[in-house]
């Protein structure tokens, strides 16, 4: 008696569910949606790194001094003293040829000057 | 038409419903009434902004409400039904953009200080002609595409659902929504969407899920969709005759959202590229959703709303969209009818009838008393959406406009005009009514699409370039704006005079004209106008930065002084009496007005205009220079972490949802 129900059963579950939903290729559906995500994330991620990296706002540039032909490595006339990067910011915005007058040495230690 | 509203005549008469009903409009006046007597309403900034106190629920509740009308339960639906799942890219693309406003959009416009877009175009740009175009456009497509949609497809939702007189029960609907929104102001209407959303939200849920139980869940859906096709394919029409295949059976693609580039209803780049600029116009520069993100306490505030209301623009598509489709599959003579005269036996238009889906299941499917909940379910969407669109129509006009013909008026003269307006648009919508009605209201949702974008466009493009580009100047967004109006509206005219057409009676309309779908022609317009804006505004002189700190995106943290280019209009209200005039002002003092009497101290409590008088210039108060304050944008680092990290989570799901249905 319940024969028929039951073999009814079996077919159905034997039987593969339909699916009309079908992704782009052979692709199921939740793995489209998977990749999509994973695409997206890695996405944000070079967004990020990219901002991290390139598009911070730089510091205020630090004065480097670099001290070229030292006392001590013998006398080399004309190359003894020290180099400042700061002196790029000398540029005046007044004029392309123009520059500021500033004094770069007081800031390090052990050297006095004056101002011109 | 008349036999299908003889036979769902007398759907809502019974106690269970009529009690659901008054429940809820109780239910929606008691919150307003509440609201009304805890905000400030007297003054500008209380009644246009709220008093900028919002916090971020109500911001993304207020934001989902105004956006989804009674015109998405009908269109959305309806499109779905005609044509498979697409159409929830709409709602699925605009998540993306609602975030671009809290993040890009909204911090300009909060340290700019303005109210309303055209005004900030105003201090951005200087001159009058922009704002007073921009005004005058937004009014127009506020009438012609928001407030008659949502009317009309409240028409066909009472018509189906009620049998009701649609004249009566439009007037009585407008009648509500005016007294809240004439009385109350934003804080009212935002703290009302609030309750119109969950009550939008839980009827719809309701609904889906006695659809889905009827057509035997989601598999059902997707199995029998396919199959869902009338079977009165022959007209008698002579001419017609026998359709083709192509015009009734349901689209190939139907469960794809993203679909052919060249021959399909919804090509993927137009939904992709084209409807983002649209979306870009609605979301981020329109008066209705901006003016709900300016009433947020702070930044964080309006950011949390937006991705609120991101969250909750995922469920149309299962809350209308596959409904409407399941619809199709219950009733497909009705809903799919393909033959003129059938349709024009079901549901009056000729065109198809598509746009009764859902009103369909609502009045086959639910029992006594939740149909009374659908129908409040409906009159939520629809009163809030009209709600919000009136209040800012009304800001537009008094800020903008009335400010311009009467630039001496006082807040409190301000206020009145701003209620009286309201009263006009209502007359106006409803004198519309006639037309929208008599109108071929084909597949609803498409033309509103269409309409935003051939005229949408060039103002999308006017906000992203003068937000992120500071070179742009005066003339070139004012030309811009022109060229693009007028390449819209060489689409526009043609493609209305020779109607949309349908599959069985196709438009005349010739393919140079209409050929193009409308948004590829999105895309195109964006670009002309990009095109015209920039270069019109590099051959002219560029604006000084002294008048550009915090008005444009990459001077938003800008500290410096601002040199204001509408300074001159700033300083009227100010100086009411020029030199000249003084004499004048002397014999016009005029002793303090006796006591109003009691019927007009009345009308003015419920217009919120008693106690201390706006137009006096007091010291500021506490609360205004809190406001003030606002328009600092600093967030607190540990909250805005937070709030970027929801979005991106909010921003996964969607592009999983989207990879899913795609």
């Amino acid at each position: 008696m319940e024969t028929p129900e039951l073999v009814l059963l079996c077919l159905l579950m034997a039987a593969e569910p339909v699916t009309c939903q079908q992704g782009l290729g052979n692709l199921e559906p939740w793995m489209q949606g998977l990749i999509a995500v994973a695409v997206f994330l890695a996405l944000v991620a070079i967004a990020f790194a990219v901002n991290h990296f390139w598009c911070q706002e730089d510091p205020e540039p630090v004065t480097t001094v670099l001290s070229v032909g030292a006392k001590s490595d013998g006398n080399l006339a004309g190359v003894d003293g020290k180099y400042s990067t700061m002196a790029l910011n000398f540029r005046s915005s007044e004029h392309k040829n123009a520059y500021e007058n500033e004094n770069v040495m007081e800031d390090i230690p052990g050297v006095r000057s004056t101002p011109m | 038409m008349e036999q299908s509203a003889a036979d769902s005549r007398n759907f809502i008469d019974n106690t269970a419903d009529l009690i659901v009903i008054a429940g809820y409009f109780l239910l929606v006046i008691g919150v307003g009434l509440w609201s009304m007597c805890r905000t400030n309403r007297g003054t500008i900034g209380g009644y246009f902004l709220a008093g900028r106190s919002m916090i971020w629920w109500p911001v993304g509740a207020s934001l989902f409400a105004s956006n989804i009308g009674s015109g998405h339960f009908v269109g959305l639906a309806g499109t779905g039904a005609a044509s498979g799942l697409a159409v929830a890219g709409f709602e699925w693309n605009a998540l993306f953009v609602v975030l671009l406003l809290g993040w890009l959009f909204a911090p300009v416009y909060l340290t700019a200080g303005v109210i309303t877009m055209p005004q900030y175009l105003r201090k951005r740009f200087g001159g009058h002609r922009i704002r007073l175009y921009l005004s005058v456009l937004s009014l127009f497509l506020y009438i012609f595409t928001k407030i008659s949609v949502d009317l009309f497809s409240g028409a066909v939702f009472i018509q189906q659902a009620l049998g009701w007189n649609i004249y009566a029960s439009v007037i009585a609907l407008l009648g509500i929504t005016m007294i809240y929104t004439v009385t109350g102001g934003l804080a009212a209407l935002m703290y009302t969407d609030t309750i119109q959303t969950s009550v939008i939200l839980g009827g719809a849920f309701i609904l889906m899920g006695y659809a889905f139980n009827e057509v035997g869940g989601y598999t059902g859906l997707f199995n029998k969709y396919l199959e869902a096709k009338t079977t009165q394919t022959f007209s008698e029409d002579p001419i017609v005759g026998n359709i083709s295949p192509s015009c009734y059976q349901p689209r190939a693609d139907s469960f794809h959202l993203l679909r052919d580039p060249v021959t399909s209803d919804l090509p993927w780049p137009a939904l992709l590229v084209g409807l983002t600029i649209v979306s870009g116009w609605y979301w981020c520069s329109d008066q209705v959703i901006v003016q709900r993100c300016l009433a947020g306490k702070n930044l964080t505030h309006i950011k949390a709303g937006c991705i609120l209301c991101g969250y909750l623009k995922l469920l149309p598509m299962f809350l209308m969209v596959m409904p409407g489709m399941i619809s199709r599959i219950l009733f497909p003579d009705k809903v799919a009818c393909v033959a003129p005269e059938v349709c024009k036996q079901v549901c009056g238009t000729e065109v198809g009838c598509s746009n009764i889906a859902y009103p369909l299941l609502v009045v086959k499917l639910m029992p006594n008393g939740l149909r009374g909940l659908m129908l409040a379910v409906m009159l939520a969407a629809l009163m809030s959406s009209l709600a919000s669109i009136f209040n800012s129509s009304s800001t537009l006009f008094t800020m903008d406009i009335y400010t311009r013909l009467r630039p001496r008026a006082g807040d409190k003269e301000l206020l009145l005009v701003g209620r009286l307006w309201v009263l006009f648009t209502v007359a106006v919508s409803i004198a519309w009514l006639p037309v929208v009605q008599a109108a071929q209201g084909g597949q609803l949702f498409d033309y509103i699409q269409a309409v935003s974008s051939y005229l949408a466009p060039p103002v999308s493009a006017v906000f992203i370039l003068a937000l992120f580009v500071p070179r742009v100047n005066e003339p070139g967004a004012f030309w811009g704006l022109i060229g693009g109006l007028l390449m819209g509206l060489a689409r526009l005219i043609p493609e209305f005079s020779f109607g949309t057409g349908s599959c069985v009676r196709p438009s005349s309309c010739p393919g140079l004209f209409c050929g193009v779908h409308y948004l590829y022609f999105a895309i195109v317009l964006f670009i002309c106008s990009c095109i015209l804006i920039l270069t019109i505004s590099f051959c002219t002189t560029p604006i000084p930065q002294k008048h550009l700190h915090r008005l444009v995106f990459s001077l938003r943290h800008s500290e410096e002084e601002r040199e204001d280019l509408d300074v001159d209009e700033q300083q009227g209200p100010l100086f009411p009496v020029q030199n000249g005039q003084l004499e004048h002002a002397v014999e016009m003092d005029e002793p303090p007005p006796a006591t109003p009497g009691l019927f007009h101290r009345c009308l003015l409590w419920f217009c919120g205009m008693t106690g201390s008088d706006p137009s006096s210039s007091s010291p500021p108060t506490a609360e205004e220079t809190r406001a003030q304050q606002l328009e600092d944008i600093t967030e607190d680092p540990h909250w805005a972490r937070f709030v970027n990290l929801n979005a991106l989570f909010m921003m996964a799901v969607a592009v999983f949802l989207w990879g899913f249905y795609a």
